[in-house]
């Protein structure tokens, strides 16, 4: 930075334009091999109840959980479910739902890719989470719910 | 020091887009980014506070005299 003479630094749009596209690619990148390193779930012990048919409880909270079986991010996204305390989860419900098997729901609840995470209010959906969360957020979100 | 008065006074509309840029990130974040997992850290916080920081900035340096 040349300040003598009264010349200044001053930040340029293409500076921040370039930063954006740096982040962005650099995150993704990161991202990336970080999902890597997410184990997939081994479906022992899950939170998660399979279910054929969906039959919201009218007063309580539901976790719909979207997957398809030969998705490896589907499986990433189920262990980090599969992390939440269940001493929080008072009072939630958690339904995973195999999508290959059950079209009818994917089109019904309008469910545009996988792993995908409804989140109903009693029957009524609430907030829907997409892609893979970290398991942290998912708590965060739990705790959101209870409040 | 300054210097370095000087350079935060020149660029203080990229200053404050970038601080109102970090603030509304964060918020976004707590509403809408912590549901969104399809791309690299758009569920985490920080990554939403640095392009809103990013994004006030340009703002900011297109608001510059």
């Amino acid at each position: 930075m040349n300040m003598s003479n009264g010349h200044s630094f001053y930040f340029k749009p293409w500076h921040f334009l370039l930063a954006i596209v740096i982040f962005f690619v650099l995150t993704g990148v990161i991202a990336e091999k970080k999902v890597n390193h997410i184990p997939l779930s081994e479906n022992t012990n899950s939170i998660l109840t399979e279910v054929d048919e969906i039959s919201l409880d009218k007063e309580g909270i539901t976790f719909l959980f979207f997957y398809r079986k030969d998705s490896e991010l589907c499986q990433k996204m189920r262990h980090n479910i599969e992390q939440l305390d269940a001493e929080n989860l008072q009072g939630i419900h958690f339904y995973a739902m195999d999508i290959e098997g059950h079209a009818e729901y994917y089109y019904k609840y309008n469910v545009s890719g996988i792993p995908n995470l409804l989140i109903f209010n009693g029957d009524v959906e609430t907030k829907r989470v997409m892609g893979v969360v970290s398991a942290g957020n998912l708590e965060k979100i739990v705790n959101k719910m209870h409040h | 020091m300054k210097t370095f008065f000087l350079f935060f006074r020149k660029n203080r509309a990229s200053f404050l887009g970038m601080m109102l840029g970090s603030i509304a990130g964060y918020f976004y974040w707590q509403y809408y980014g912590i549901y969104d997992g399809t791309f690299g850290f758009s569920s985490e916080w920080w990554a939403n506070c640095i392009y809103g920081l990013l994004l006030g900035g340009l703002i900011g340096s297109f608001m510059r005299k």
